[in-house]
Order: C-alpha cells, then sequence, then structure tokens
C-alpha cells in the first residue's frame, strides 16, 4: 500500500513536470533544489562548519526565491525543470556519500 | 528585455499576487498589528498599568520563593524580565514538567508590582498573544502540524513577496516616472495602479527588507531542521550543538544563587545599559549560569548579551549564536529589522504605516488585475465571475481588519475561565472574518461594502478606549497624571486609526466611475436638453 501510494506520488510529480514544468517546477524543484544543494554544500565546503551553516540558511530564502524565478525567466521552460531536478539528486547523492561532519 | 519574456515575468507576477495576495495580505496587515504587543500587553490587563517604581522591591527573594514552591520535577529554563516603559512590572517564566508527568513542558508565567513586591492577578493569554502569534504562526492547530508548520507558510509568503518585488521591478520599465505619477482624475482602475505602482517603489527598500527577514525567520523553522537533519544524518543534538553550542550540564550540587537584585543593577560592560532580561540554566546548582541580556538601545540588534557564572557572578566565554562573527551579527539583526524595535516608538509607528501600506499595496494589486479583466477584452470570464472574484477579495482582506478591532472588544468583555480566553478571542476573530466575508459576497456593490466595513471599523477603533475605560474603571488621562504613559498611548493610537478609517471610507468612491458618470449624465439631461434651443 506504501508503495503504491508512493508510486502514484511519483507518478503524479513526473506527470504535472512533463505537461506544465514551470509550475511544477516553481512549485516543488526549486524548493528540492534548495535543500539539496545547501545540504551537500554544507558538507562540501571546506569552511568553518558552524558558519557555512548560518550563511548557508540566510541565503536559503534568495536561492529559493532566485530558482522559482529562474523557472519564469528561461524562455525553454524544460530546461530550469532538467535543472532542478539534477541539482536535487546530484545535491541528494553528495549528502548520502559525504560523511556526517564531526562537530563545529 | 524580450517581449515574451516580460510577458511570462509579469505572468508570474500577476499570478502569485491573484493566488496568494489575500495570504500576503494578512501576513502584512497582521504583522503590522503585532509591532505593538508589548504596548497592547500591558493595556489589555488593568493590573499591569502600574507607575513606573521610584524605589523598587528586591526581586530575588520573590522569584526565589516561586520556584521553592513548585513541586518536585525538571526545569529547563527560568527566566525574568526587569521592569520596561511598556511592561512596568517584573515577569518571571518558568519551563517546567512535574515528576512522573508525561505532559509536555508547561510554560508558567508570574508578574510582580515592582514598587510592592505584590503579585500581580494571573491573567492567560488573550489579545497581545494572538496579535502577534496569528502573524507569527497563524496559530496553526496541532493536529494539522503545530506552529513550526504555521511558521513555515509565513517564511513561504516572504518568498512569495521577494518573488513579487523582484519581478515587479522587471516588469516596470518606467519606474522614476511610476513614482511620480498619481492620476486622482482618471478612472477608478488608473487610481488603483498609480497607487499599487507608487507604494510599491517608494516602499521599496522597507518591503524587500521586511520580505526578506520575514522569509527567514519562517524557513529557517521550516528548512533549517531538515537541512540539519541532511547534513547530520538525523542527529538533532549535533545540530544544536554545532549552532547554539554545547549546554552546560547540572553538577547535582546545590549552590546559592547569585542575587536578581545584584544583576539588575550590573551595567553591560561595554555599554553601561542595564539589563532587559535574564535567562537562567541550571538554577540553584553550582554550575549554573545567567545569560544576562541588554538593551542594544539604536543598534541593530535583539539584545546584546553577556554570560555569567549564576553563583559567583564571573564573566564567562559567549557560545554558539552568541559568539560574534559576520553570520551571527547578521543573524542579530534579522529580528530588530522585521519588528522595527532598534528605534524607539516613532520608528514603530513608521513601519506601522509602511505594513498598512504594504498590504493595500497587495490588494490594490489584486483589484487592479480583477478590474482590468471585467471591463476589458482581456478577461476570459464573465462579468459576474469577475465581480464575484471582487467580492471576495474585498471581504476576506477586510474581514480580517474589521475582526482586528473584534477581538479588542472580545479580550475586554471575556468573563469566563482564563485557561480560554485565548480561544475566545480566536473564534471572535474567526466569526467577525466570515461574517464579513459572507456579507461582503452577498451585496452587489463592493465600493459601498468597502466604505461600509471601514466606516465600522473606524467605529468600533474611535469607541475602542471609551469601552475600555468604562470596563477597567480607568480613565486615560488619570493614568498618564500618575505617569503611567504605555496604555494611554495604545488608546490615543486606536483614536488616531479609528478617524483615519472614517476619514479614508468618507474619502472612497460610492460606486465605479462609469456608474456614477452615467448617473450624472441621467440626472444633468433635463437641464442640458432644456438648454438647448428648441429642446
Amino acid at each position: 500500500m506504501k508503495w503504491a501510494i508512493l508510486a502514484a506520488i511519483l507518478g503524479f510529480v513526473l506527470f504535472s513536470s512533463w505537461k506544465k514544468p514551470r509550475l511544477t517546477a516553481s512549485i516543488l524543484w526549486s524548493l528540492t533544489a534548495t535543500v539539496a544543494s545547501s545540504s551537500a554544500l554544507i558538507l562540501a565546503l571546506p569552511t568553518d562548519l558552524k558558519e557555512t551553516l548560518l550563511w548557508m540558511s540566510i541565503a536559503t530564502p534568495l536561492i529559493w526565491m532566485l530558482f522559482i524565478f529562474w523557472c519564469h525567466w528561461d524562455a525553454r521552460p524544460m530546461r530550469p525543470t532538467l535543472a532542478l531536478v539534477s541539482i536535487t539528486v546530484i545535491g541528494a547523492i553528495l549528502v548520502l556519500q559525504l560523511p556526517a561532519p564531526t562537530g563545529g | 528585455m524580450q517581449r515574451d519574456r516580460r510577458v511570462r515575468i509579469y505572468d508570474a507576477h500577476s499570478w502569485t499576487g491573484i493566488t496568494l495576495g489575500i495570504f500576503l495580505f494578512v501576513v502584512c496587515f497582521t504583522g503590522s498589528l503585532a509591532l505593538f504587543d508589548h504596548e497592547i500587553q500591558t493595556w489589555e490587563d488593568p493590573a499591569r498599568r502600574l507607575v513606573p517604581a521610584t524605589e523598587v522591591t528586591p526581586v530575588h527573594p520573590l522569584f526565589e520563593s516561586w520556584i521553592a514552591e513548585l513541586p518536585a520535577g525538571e526545569i529547563t529554563f527560568v527566566g525574568l524580565f526587569y521592569p520596561s516603559d511598556a511592561e512596568p512590572y517584573y515577569q518571571g517564566l518558568v519551563n517546567f514538567r512535574a515528576e512522573g508527568d508525561d505532559e509536555p513542558l508547561q510554560f508558567l508565567r508570574k508578574q510582580w508590582d515592582p514598587q510592592t513586591g505584590t503579585e500581580l492577578p494571573a491573567r492567560s493569554d488573550g489579545l497581545s498573544t494572538w496579535l502577534l502569534d496569528f502573524h507569527r504562526d497563524l496559530m496553526w492547530p496541532d493536529f494539522l502540524g503545530g506552529r513550526q508548520i504555521g511558521r513555515g507558510l509565513v517564511g513561504i509568503a516572504g518568498v512569495i513577496m521577494l518573488l513579487s518585488i523582484l519581478t515587479g521591478i522587471l516588469t516596470h520599465r518606467k519606474i522614476l516616472k511610476e513614482a511620480f505619477t498619481f492620476r486622482r482624475k482618471k478612472s477608478v482602475r488608473v487610481k488603483w495602479k498609480d497607487a499599487h505602482n507608487f507604494i510599491g517603489i517608494w516602499s521599496l527598500p522597507f518591503s524587500t527588507v521586511i520580505a526578506f527577514t520575514g522569509a527567514w525567520l519562517g524557513i529557517v523553522a521550516l528548512l533549517l531542521p531538515i537541512t540539519g537533519l541532511l547534513v547530520f544524518k538525523g542527529d538533532t543534538e549535533a545540530v544544536a550543538a554545532t549552532v547554539v553550542g554545547e549546554p552546560s550540564a547540572r553538577a547535582g550540587t546545590p549552590a546559592e544563587m547569585l542575587s536578581l537584585d545584584v544583576v539588575a543593577n550590573r551595567g553591560h560592560s561595554d555599554s553601561g545599559a542595564l539589563p532587559a532580561f535574564v535567562s537562567i540554566q541550571n538554577w540553584g546548582d553550582v554550575n549554573a549560569e545567567y545569560l544576562v541580556q541588554y538593551k542594544p538601545d539604536t543598534e541593530l540588534m535583539t539584545y546584546e548579551a553577556e554570560r555569567i557564572s549564576g553563583v559567583t557572578g564571573e564573566r564567562l566565554a559567549l557560545t554558539g549564536l552568541l559568539q560574534p562573527s559576520a553570520s551571527t551579527r547578521v543573524l542579530a539583526a534579522i529580528t530588530p529589522l522585521h519588528y522595527g524595535t532598534y528605534g524607539g516608538i516613532l520608528l514603530k509607528f513608521l513601519y506601522f504605516a509602511l505594513g498598512i501600506s504594504l498590504s493595500a499595496m497587495v490588494a490594490l494589486g489584486n483589484m487592479v488585475w480583477i478590474e482590468r479583466r471585467a471591463n476589458s477584452s482581456e478577461g476570459s470570464k464573465s462579468p459576474e465571475y469577475y465581480a464575484r472574484l471582487a467580492r471576495f477579495t474585498a471581504g476576506a482582506c477586510l474581514g480580517v481588519v474589521v475582526a482586528s478591532p473584534a477581538i479588542f472588544y472580545a479580550d475586554l468583555l471575556y468573563a469566563g475561565d482564563e485557561a480560554g480566553r485565548i480561544v475566545a478571542v480566536g473564534q471572535t476573530y474567526f466569526a467577525v472574518w466570515f461574517a464579513v466575508l459572507l456579507v461582503a459576497m452577498f451585496l452587489k456593490n463592493t465600493y459601498q461594502t468597502v466604505r461600509a466595513l471601514l466606516g465600522i471599523t473606524g467605529i468600533s477603533l474611535v469607541a475602542l478606549p471609551i469601552f475600555a475605560a468604562v470596563v477597567h474603571g480607568q480613565m486615560p488621562w488619570t493614568l498618564v497624571a500618575k505617569g503611567h504613559f504605555a496604555s494611554p498611548s495604545v488608546d490615543l493610537t486606536l483614536l488616531v486609526l479609528g478617524v483615519s478609517c472614517l476619514l479614508v471610507a468618507h474619502w472612497l468612491p460610492k460606486a465605479r466611475n462609469s456608474r456614477l458618470r452615467s448617473k450624472r449624465s441621467t440626472a444633468e439631461l433635463p437641464t442640458n436638453a432644456s438648454a438647448v434651443p428648441g429642446g
């Protein structure tokens, strides 16, 4: 049942990304890309952990807003959608691959 | 910019406005009222309308005996507010859970008169809490995820506002010209459009700051925990330890606490300012720590802080978010920038005026969109559809406006159990909001509806100080004569706001220009006809 619900959600997201790429990217993929890229950058950057975390938190509203804006700026609707999906996937892979920090 | 790109950006601007405009209006309007929560807290409770104390009673014995009277259990946090101009009384706070209790931690509060040391009558959360918390987290119910979700939604409103600002700037090609354009003799739509552009351009720095700080304050509750959990692979303690530092542990050795009266007179090491608040960890333990917070005067900070030993008073190093760095400095400026706490009461009034104009700008933007489609070939729906949309927008926006003074009355008249006060305030808020929305949907002439609702708001605001004086039996001038200003200043503000609402209601048109024009021309017909030879 759980897998059926998940498959239905995934199917809906893929369908809406294909039919209404700008809208889906603005609402969904911009958010996932923001979270995934922020997390990956915090882990990957060789700077002080606490400072990076705080600066990323300050930048998060701007990153999210700029991702949404990009969805409407680009002439080709699929380009920002694919880019945001890629950022989400790459960010998620990096978060899963990189070890958790040991301290500030 | 290419034409099709400009059209896309304009579409993004208008569609975010039309779909989320009412939500933005609610957040902006409630935020304007939330600026005065400290002043309203003193206004709502006659027992707290105290005269600034000439000689203060020591607070430490009162505070100590209150903590000692608590049943055995877990105390996670203890705090004390010292008297201020807006809140001229001591206020103690304890986060407590009784032994063997499975319930969540209780937040206990107690107030004392600084002059006499007598405990002020207990009063539960009501009007001021609603005004602040409805703006901060929409009082989002627990069964839908709790306050954190509500706070996140308000943060999303901030992101949408940032997007609207950016798309608005790019859409308008003649910003400089539009900043000085207001065509008073043109049609309603042109006037609304000019007002929308005028307010938008002149309040641009303010709205950008409010949108960014509001987005951060909201989103941090929603996204920072998610990001933190992803980075630390689900270890919530590691997130907290990295951001706010490791909390000091209890040693288990009881110790006499440093007197809170000594702390009250201990000026800040640099500014010499006296403490406004002290938060205490490990109360009664040899490892107790006081975080003494000082009002930063006009500096762009929530507070200046010093960390001292709760036993010896020795200064300790600042940790976590209190450690000075560029990022913590930026973060410390976010709340004062959002709530206008860095420049005294006049700045708060400026914030209030700008906040109200921001709400008006959002509502005007929506009305321009509707009016444009209702009265031109641009609209693809029927005129009745746009008329309904206009009525809904007017009702939903003005519902919040009318409901706001209504909860002042609800709090004044509430006579039930203290625990139910905030529920009664909330129920009144939504009942009035819904009633206004229903009425607005039924009335055909939206212009008249807006005028009538603003008139009702004006009258209820003007009557509020008089009503409060009768209910509480305290005349504002008597309080001023005694030297108490916080509560009468709220009365005066309500009076000024009421008169302003009445003036705006009087100034607004009774009907759409074209309808007025047609009425006027019908009325003028016989005269004109008789003026024509042979007519």
